[in-house]
Formats: structure tokens, sequence, C-alpha cells
């Protein structure tokens, strides 16, 4: 557990391997070339593992504090006592942040102990609504909640959230067998189904939802679209550019996107945010 | 101001083609425009077109309901359009529409409504544009069964970008204005290589899409709401597979509205009192003359 509190807000990333090592840099870097003040911590599941090229970015690398899942939102529960911050915002590593949140830190920090999005969009802007919402609402009566970015503080309000987490995250299987039917049973751990299944059960008070740390989701909006499983990298073009700049079917990219497929992020795309993270803040 | 020879009219481009007859369209949405609008209309064409407009209406009627002519000499692009006349009826023709950004050179007023010929004004919907600064088009629609466009008419293509109709454009005279149509012009010149940056399918040019495009860019790249949109009103449409049977009177037209799963059936629509983009144009075409006999008789 993180005793050392080494500021007073920051971004956490959770990454487990090579792969999400590189995208939470990534993240790090978008995070920073948007806000070269803000505080980045790496949370890992084990500190020894992560080569020196992936540290670059980040201002504080941290572990996991208990044991750690192998998937790394199933470790979402931890970042109460993972998170060296008085005020976090926790990200999924396969995230970039195209824009400056300073304003939405002095919101949040006045209004909200935790925070989750309750809505997320296309590239658009458009609202879209993953399959399991619909039956979510009309067969559970739950409103669902996303989880690739949220806002919490410490303090004994939102440590409920994070105890109940605790024990749903790692029985997933089992408190998604109680609750749901086997019908909509998800096939892998999906951290936004639990969540809303912590939220719920923590009696609905502790959790705010607010559209105010709403993303781009594409692995929603392919799936809503097109009615199937795919890589929505298969279906759009993705266009990077200098000054870090990212178009995907030429929709400039101007907010926080959460790309969820390792195939967006190529070198060109990761070298950009680099290069870009490198102007800013050297 | 004194370049222009009115403050505010109406423009209709007109190319015939042996398919179908455009004169004969823009006499008829004319005289709406002239019923609805009272502004003077101007009517861009060629010379064989010109030719056959003279031949074909009485000096009077083209006196009444044309104020301007503008003949062009501009050269149009090899531009098959597939068109239909009811699900049963099939054909193709040259559209020729490359030039239609040129309406910035070619307007003869300060405040321009550049319509198609098949788009039938019929309340005063369109006046309220002119307090509008900048570029006003529709960017949403509704067929006369109340449905929404197919999708390749809301979006370019899947997650691509919202479609913007040409068919009714309002302008200015502002640097706004003219940096749109000089990017639409760019567009245009560049149509390929803006059909695979947008990632649009098919072989046809359509200025909606580089309208699109233009409106995209301007706005950033991102979703905006720099161009007016007629303050959310559809444009209401006859589609192609759609049909006009009759008209009761200049307001009451009968229509077919075609189911689009079940392409057998049709369902009877009265529709009145709103403006209406006919795609449907022999159908058109077949009711002009007793539309004409309405406004006659009166």
């Amino acid at each position: 557990m993180t005793d050392n509190i080494i500021s007073e807000r920051g971004y956490v990333i959770i990454a487990v391997n090579p792969i999400e090592y590189r995208q939470a840099q990534c993240c790090a870097y978008s995070i920073k070339s948007k806000m070269p003040e803000a505080s980045v911590t790496l949370v890992v599941g084990d500190e020894q593992k992560v080569q020196k090229k992936f540290l670059d970015g980040f201002d504080a690398i941290t572990e996991l504090p208990f044991v750690s899942a192998t998937t790394r939102r199933q470790n979402d529960w931890q970042l109460y006592w993972a998170s060296p911050y008085e005020y976090t915002i926790a990200i999924d590593c396969s995230t970039l942040v195209k824009t400056d949140q300073s304003s939405i830190w002095e919101y949040l920090i006045d209004h909200h102990d935790i925070v989750f999005p309750n809505s997320i969009t296309n590239i658009r802007k458009a609202e879209i609504y993953p399959t399991y919402n619909k039956y979510f609402k009309t067969e559970y009566n739950l409103d669902i909640i996303y989880s690739s970015v949220f806002f919490f503080k410490k303090n004994e309000t939102t440590l409920k959230h994070f105890k109940m987490a605790d024990v749903y995250f790692q029985y997933w299987k089992d408190v998604c067998g109680k609750y749901l039917r086997p019908e909509h049973m998800p096939d892998y751990f999906d951290p936004d189904i639990m969540h809303t299944l912590v939220a719920e059960h923590t009696y609905g008070e502790v959790l705010t939802i607010h559209n105010i740390l709403s993303y781009i989701d594409m692995q929603n909006s392919v799936n809503t679209r097109l009615n199937k499983t795919s890589k929505w990298t298969d279906k759009f073009t993705v266009w990077p550019s200098n000054a870090g700049k990212i178009k995907i079917q030429n929709y400039a990219i101007n907010d926080i996107l959460y790309y969820h497929n390792d195939e967006f992020l190529t070198q060109e795309i990761f070298n950009e945010q680099r290069k870009h993270y490198d102007t800013i803040t050297k | 101001m004194s370049d222009y020879k009115a403050k505010e009219g109406v423009c209709f481009f007109v190319y015939n083609n042996h398919e179908l007859d455009y004169v004969d369209l823009v006499m008829l949405a004319s005289r709406y425009v002239k019923e609805y609008l009272d502004l003077p209309v101007c009517v861009i064409t060629d010379q064989g077109s010109y030719d056959w407009l003279t031949q074909s209406q009485t000096q009077q009627d083209i006196d009444n309901h044309i104020d301007y002519i503008k003949i062009t000499n501009d050269e149009f692009k090899p531009n098959m359009r597939r068109h239909y006349d009811s699900p049963y009826t099939e054909f193709r023709a040259q559209f020729s529409n490359s030039n239609k950004h040129k309406i910035w050179e070619y307007s003869p007023f300060e405040k321009t409504l550049l319509l198609d010929t098949d788009y039938i004004v019929k309340n005063k919907l369109l006046l309220r544009s002119f307090e509008y600064e900048g570029v006003a088009m529709f960017d949403n629609a509704m067929s006369i069964t109340n449905l929404k466009p197919h999708q390749n008419e809301t979006l370019l293509y899947d997650q691509g970008i919202k479609m913007w109709w040409s068919t009714v454009v309002y302008f200015d005279r502002s640097d706004f204005s003219k940096m749109f149509f000089d990017l639409w012009a760019h567009v245009a010149d560049n149509y390929q290589f803006y059909q695979f940056l947008y990632n649009f399918p098919g072989k046809l040019f359509r200025t909606d899409y580089c309208v699109s495009i233009a409106v995209h860019i301007l706005g950033g790249m991102e979703e905006s709401n720099i161009i007016h949109n007629f303050d959310d009103e559809p444009m209401y449409f006859v589609s192609q597979h759609d049909d006009l049977i009759d008209a009761n009177n200049i307001q009451d037209w009968i229509c077919l509205g075609n189911n689009r799963e079940e392409t057998w059936k049709d369902i009877v629509v009265k529709h009145s009192n709103l403006d209406l983009h006919v795609m449907n144009k022999r159908a058109l075409l077949r009711v002009k003359p007793k539309i004409m006999e309405h406004f006659n008789d009166r």
C-alpha cells in the first residue's frame, strides 16, 4: 500500500505486461502534452519486470499492493490503496487524453467523491449504447456506468466502493452468475459491468455518475454500428500527424480516446505522441 | 451591394439532358417561389437548355417566372446517374452538377437562395434564412412517410461525417461564405482524393458530399455549428421510389410512399404546406400540367 502521497492530484494507469506498459506510456505522453504539470503514476504488478524504457513520461511507478490479476482491469479495486494521490483520475492504459482537463479537475474536486461517466460517444461525439446497455436497463433496471476513466478521492465514502469491488472483482464470475441470467453472462471480465454492479450494491449513494468524464469508445462504436464484434481498426482509417494530432475517419480527436485495440497504437502514432511530449516538456 | 442586381433572390441551375426536362421543372419551381417567397428568380443554364426554354415555353411564362437568365459555358465531365421513377422504372442520365459551387460567381444577388429545380417551395420557411449570416443548408431530411433517409444520405459512410444537403444552399457575401465556396471548389477539383480520405463509396460526383466535406473541414474536422441548418427543420422529400400522383390544388399533393422493405406496397400520403424535395422528377413532370392549371384557375 502506498503511504507516500507524492502529489495532491494525479493520474494512475494500471499495466501488467509489456504491451500495456507501452500503451500506458503513450497515455502518459498524451496527458503531459496537454497538461505538462500533471502527475502520472504507472501502477504495475511487479516493478522489477518493467524495463526502464517504459518509465519515461511517468512521475512515479508503484506496485499493486495486493496480489495482482493478469487481467489488468480486474485490479481496479486496488487503486484506492495504490494511488499516490489524494485525488485520482484512473485511466485505462489503452487510452489517449487529447484534451486539457484542468478545469475538469477543479470541478470534480469541488463537487464529488467518486465519479464514473454515464455516457460514451463515437468519433462524432454522438452518444453510443453498447448492446448490454439495453438489457441492463430493461431487465435489471441498472444504469450502466463506464470505467475507462474515473475519478475518486480517498475518504470513507469512496472506500466503500473499492472494498466492495475487492470481493466482486476477484470473484466476478460468481457475482455475475448470481445477478445476471446465463445469456447475459460476459465471456470475459468486463470492468464496466463489474463497476456497475458494485455501484448498484453499494446502495447507490457512494457513486456519482456524470457525463463530464465521457470519452470516445472506439470498440463500442464498431459493435454498436455494425452489430457484430470486429476490430474497429479494420474499419476505420487513422491519420497521425505532427504535434501529436490524430484523426480517425478524418475526425480530429480532441477528447479522451479509449482505443482499446493495440493495433491502433502503431509505432508511428507512438513516436508522434512521444515527440510532441518531448517538444512540450523538454 | 451596388454590384448586385437585387438584395435577395433565388437561383436555379438548369442543364437539360436527354431524359429529364429541367427547363420544364424550373418553370414549376419558380412559379412556387413567386407564390410563397415573392423573390426574383435567376436561372443559370447553358445555350442548349436556354434555346429549349425559349422554344418550349411562352415568352409570357418566361417573363412571369424568371427575372434573370445567366448562360454559362462550363464543361461537364461524364457523370451518369441512375434514376428511378417508382421502383418499377429505372433510367440513367447525365448529371451536370460539377459547377454548382460557381453560384458564388453566377448569382446576381447579394443574398442568395440556391434551390434544386426539384425542390418545391410551399411555405415561407426559407425566408428566415435571409436573416442568417454565412451559409445555411439542411442537415437532416424526412421522407413523406416520416422516415429518415438511407444511411448513405445521413452519413457519408458508416462512421463517416454527417451529410449536408446541397439541395438548398443559402449564402450571403461574407468572407466566410467565400471561404466555404472556395473550399467546395477545392473539394470538387480533388474529389477522388477526398473520396479516399473520407472513405465514401460510389462513382457518382455528388455536391452533397462536397459541401459535407467543406463543412467538416471548416468546422475544424469536428461536428460543429458553423453552418445554419434552417433551425433544425428537416427537408421533406419524395424519394425516387415514391410517386407523386395527383394535385388537388397547388398545396394538396397526393403521393405514394413506397415501402422500402416490401417495395410492392405503397401508402397514400396527402402532403401540403411543407416544402418538398421531389427526387422523382418524372413524377413531378407528370403532374406539373395539372398543378399549373390550378395556378391558372385561381
